[in-house]
């Protein structure tokens, strides 16, 4: 038995000492993609030489490829818009999702227009350009429910201002489309509700009682807006949105629910900036005689308000565009 | 008078025999200690907190209960009161152990509870803490305090559950066989989605005959998916299995191990989606000279990168902890990680559950075999020299590890490992044969990495290198002064592996740093007893880092600790 244990014990060793001189595959992410030297294999490209038309193609992929896996980013800036989108990632190419754009922007939005597009790393110098021709733009009636967006000929009814306020139409200045609402007026003291479009109900948007929301997803619904101020101070706009707490379709001020969120244009936003505000922001109306408790899927109005501190002002003016309303992400 | 003082004699007689009739059935020992610290920073550092106290006495005593000649049951009742925990706030009770242990039939040996499991390096083995061989005596004593308190024993590890051994004799072919198992809770059920995992092993061990014998272990880490409902199907398991054989003759001694793991993943749709199966061997021999004095011991091992075993991979310290003393330091203020002053005061960096996730490491301390003989990925001789004369004058160790990858890691280049270690103790006293205890130890430890880049990716070359040394001193009987030095330098471009949960490298973070920790310590100890100590220590720790010099900082420290077993 001694002997046999002898002869185990040597083939063991005989069999490690073969098995030893194996070469085998390196295990892991290859150390040259991360770390070797970096070099451009293809250049950055998209198969819509002539031209993208969002409404039909919902997205354009880009493609190019390179030696190393790195971070990357692209810009997209749009000519006559200005409009930019900002796409990042991590790869060795951009054949995968990743590398696709929807026609989206970071913020105001594209028009028809040419778009230049930059392609760069974050730890490398090397760049690559092309551009891309937007043939028609983005449908964002599909990214939520539109409260405002002040297209078509009609005339827009607002409360109260100072007689200034007007719809504006300009195809080159509209963040979206071609018209956007200029609101102004004039605080003389305390009154802090200076105008506003009547309420837009539901029922007007979606054709029923209430907008079709989840009190689960408060925090991750938005309302949101494009603003351009004119420097002037004491400037608001002011959302507020009406509950029908005992869930009899009508909202009723004396007995139910209202919210608000009070968004200061600021003296320095004189180009135009979109502004997202979670519904979960919305602070209960002094007024407000429900039961206290947001409740998202009972809204059966909202408002859209110029409004001010209270702090007498001769002139307060700002113009806003695009009020909408989107679930899960901010616009 | 006298009549009056009969019934008295006969009371304390009859209480006495009934102390001497319980002290059969129930013996006390235990343990008691109270210990005071403070720490500061240095004047210079004006951004964090700069001092902190501490302290606490604890009181364990130790119940051995002995219901019947073949059954015992062990208690350890801690009485624990934190420094400044006036009128019994913080005070605490705690039981700390409850085993009950016995023998059926005079066959089957078995123990519920607390239990201390080992097996093999490569199946169930507590790993020794970082820089612990030999250290000197005012580090050795703070932190075997440490581990007896995390119930540190040895290479054991210290779990809750069952264990049963008997053994077989035999006519023919071997003389006997010692069969042992166990199985043991890893985890317990949270809320209703992460189940039971249990951890159960088995050894089997043939005895040729005295000096030889061959074996088989078995162990598994698994989850029970149906403790949470009955729609869970998500499953882990990691198994290893061995044999092991060992021979002598005369002087010389042949040995081998080799076995394979498996790690199933089956998530919770009921499909398998890991199974990684690796596989690892050693084998050595082993020879005494100059009568027992003097050993050589050399082993070839290869352990594949895929071999993975919880029971033998997790690490006593944990080094994600955040020190328990300071932990917001430098200009920078951030929180320092794991540092030699922590390895050696700290009792909260310890680890007492098995992962089956990797943990992470020091790479100044030791990135050669982080995880002890079955670190993932290695193959290579090792060697080791071990010299104690008769007399223990004079002791010695000498240990080489040459290394290498088995795969490379994201190249098809291979990295070069070497670990080398020496430790020494020279007993003067004896020496010079005088009664009052003189003793001094020191040791050095050497890793380094090295790996061609070959022009395209950076090398790496990366070196550290440990100093220990010590010096304990009878001045007069039972009055000691124990002076300690340990240092550790490290430099160099390394890459840190990212891994997935199931251990697959997933990314490399490429690092290089320059860093040097010093830790001094001196104090005074006076042995009561063998059994009771006071000591007072003061010791200065400081960590340079010479890429970023705004994350340098030092701490001292003084401690005052009164033990006492009894």
């Amino acid at each position: 038995m001694k002997k046999a244990l002898y002869y185990i014990l040597a083939f063991a060793l005989g069999t490690s000492l073969f098995a030893s001189c194996e070469k085998e595959d390196p295990i892991g992410p290859s150390l040259v993609d991360l770390y070797g030297p970096f070099r451009i294999l293809d250049s950055l490209n998209h198969e819509k030489s002539n031209g993208i038309n969002f409404k039909i193609d919902s997205v354009v992929q880009f493609s190019g490829s390179w030696s190393n896996l790195a971070d990357w980013k692209i810009e997209i800036k749009g000519r006559t818009s200005g409009a930019v989108k900002t796409i990042t990632g991590k790869s060795k190419n951009l054949d995968s999702l990743e590398g696709q754009w929807n026609g989206s922007a970071d913020g105001i939005f594209f028009r028809k227009e040419v778009c230049d597009v930059v392609f760069s790393f974050k730890d490398y110098p090397d760049s690559m350009k092309t551009t891309i021709t937007i043939a028609e733009t983005r449908d964002y009636s599909k990214d939520g429910y539109i409260i405002k967006h002040f297209e078509g000929s009609g005339p827009e009814e607002f409360w109260g201002g100072n007689g200034n306020q007007a719809k504006r139409i300009s195809k080159n200045d509209a963040p979206e489309g071609t018209n956007y609402y200029y609101m102004e007026g004039t605080e003389g003291g305390s009154a802090y509700w200076i105008g506003s479009f009547p309420p837009v109900s539901a029922q007007s948007i979606v054709g029923k009682t209430y907008f079709p929301l989840n009190d689960a997803d408060t925090a991750t619904t938005y309302v949101n807006f494009f603003v351009r101020g004119y420097g002037t101070a004491n400037t608001f706009i002011n959302i507020q949105i009406l509950e029908d707490d005992n869930s009899d379709g009508v909202y009723i001020e004396a007995s139910e629910d209202s919210f608000s969120y009070r968004y200061q244009v600021p003296t320095t936003a004189t180009s135009w900036q979109k502004v997202s505000i979670p519904l979960s922001k919305l602070q209960t109306e002094a007024n407000a005689a429900g039961n206290s408790k947001m409740e998202i899927s009972k809204i059966t109005s909202m408002f859209v308000m110029l409004f001010s501190n209270g702090i007498a002002t001769s002139k307060m003016a700002c113009d806003i565009d695009f009020v909408i309303i989107t679930k899960g992400k901010p616009l | 008078m006298r009549m009056r003082k009969i019934p008295i004699i006969i009371a304390l007689s009859t209480l006495s025999l009934w102390t001497y009739a319980q002290t059969q059935k129930v013996t006390f020992n235990g343990a008691a200690r109270s210990s005071i610290e403070s720490n500061w920073l240095p004047e210079t550092d004006t951004s964090n907190i700069d001092q902190s106290t501490g302290g606490n006495t604890v009181v364990d005593l130790r119940m051995d209960i002995k219901p019947s000649d073949n059954i015992r049951i062990k208690t350890d009742f801690r009485f624990a009161n934190p420094m400044g925990g006036f009128w019994g706030q913080g005070a605490a009770i705690q039981l700390r152990h409850l085993s009950i242990k016995g023998v059926a039939g005079n066959i089957f040996k078995y123990r519920f509870g607390d239990i201390d499991l080992k097996m093999t390096p490569y199946t169930l083995y507590n790993t020794d803490g970082e820089l612990s061989k030999n250290e000197a005596e005012i580090f050795k004593y703070t932190r075997n305090l440490n581990q007896e308190e995390n119930f540190m024993y040895g290479n054991f590890w210290h779990q809750q559950g069952v264990d049963g051994a008997f053994r077989l004799g035999f006519d023919k072919l071997i003389q006997s066989a010692d069969v042992s198992g166990f199985m043991v809770r890893n985890r317990s059920v949270e809320g209703s989605v992460i189940p039971d995992r249990l951890q159960g092993g088995t050894v089997v061990k043939c005895n040729i005959n005295p000096t030889a014998y061959i074996g088989f272990n078995y162990i598994s880490l698994f989850d029970l998916p149906k403790t949470v409902n009955n729609e869970a199907k998500e499953k882990y398991q990691n198994s290893v299995y061995s044999g092991i054989a060992r021979m002598h003759i005369r002087n010389f001694a042949l040995f081998a191990e080799a076995g394979a793991s498996l790690v199933a993943y089956t998530d919770t749709s009921a499909i398998a989606i890991k199974d990684i199966t690796g596989d690892f061997f050693e084998v050595g021999f082993e020879r005494k000279f100059i009568a027992n004095q003097l050993t050589f011991q050399t082993t070839y091992r290869r352990v594949s990168d895929d071999f993975y075993s919880a029971g033998a991979q997790s690490k006593r310290i944990n080094y994600g902890s955040t020190p328990q003393v300071l932990p917001i330091v430098s200009e920078n203020m951030y929180t320092r990680s794991v540092g030699l002053m922590d390895l050696v005061k700290d009792q909260t960096i310890y680890n007492q559950t098995i992962t089956p996730q990797l943990m992470g490491y020091d790479y100044a301390l030791n990135h050669v075999t982080p995880y002890g003989k079955a670190t993932p990925n290695r193959k290579g001789v090792s060697v080791e020299l071990d010299y104690t004369d008769s007399a223990n004058v004079y002791a010695t160790s000498v240990a080489a590890d040459f290394l290498q990858d088995v795969r490379g890691e994201g190249t098809e280049e291979l990295r070069n490992y070497l670990l080398l270690n020496w430790n020494g103790m020279l007993a003067i006293h004896k020496l010079l044969d005088v009664e009052n205890k003189i003793q001094i130890t020191a040791g050095v430890q050497y890793a380094s990495s090295t790996r061609d880049g070959k022009g395209l990716v950076p090398n790496v070359d990366f070196q550290s290198i440990a100093y220990d040394a010590g010096i304990e001193i009878e001045l007069i009987p039972r009055f000691d002064v124990l002076v300690g030095a340990k240092i550790v330098n490290a430099e160099g471009t390394e890459y840190l592996t990212i891994r997935t949960e199931f251990n697959e490298i997933d990314d490399y973070s490429v690092f290089s740093f320059e860093t040097k920790q010093t830790l001094y310590a001196g104090g005074v100890r006076y042995r009561f007893n063998d059994n009771i100590a006071l000591t007072l220590q003061g010791s200065t720790y400081s960590f340079a880092d010479a890429t970023t010099s705004t994350n340098d900082f030092s701490i001292q420290q003084v401690y005052l600790l009164f033990a006492m077993k009894f």
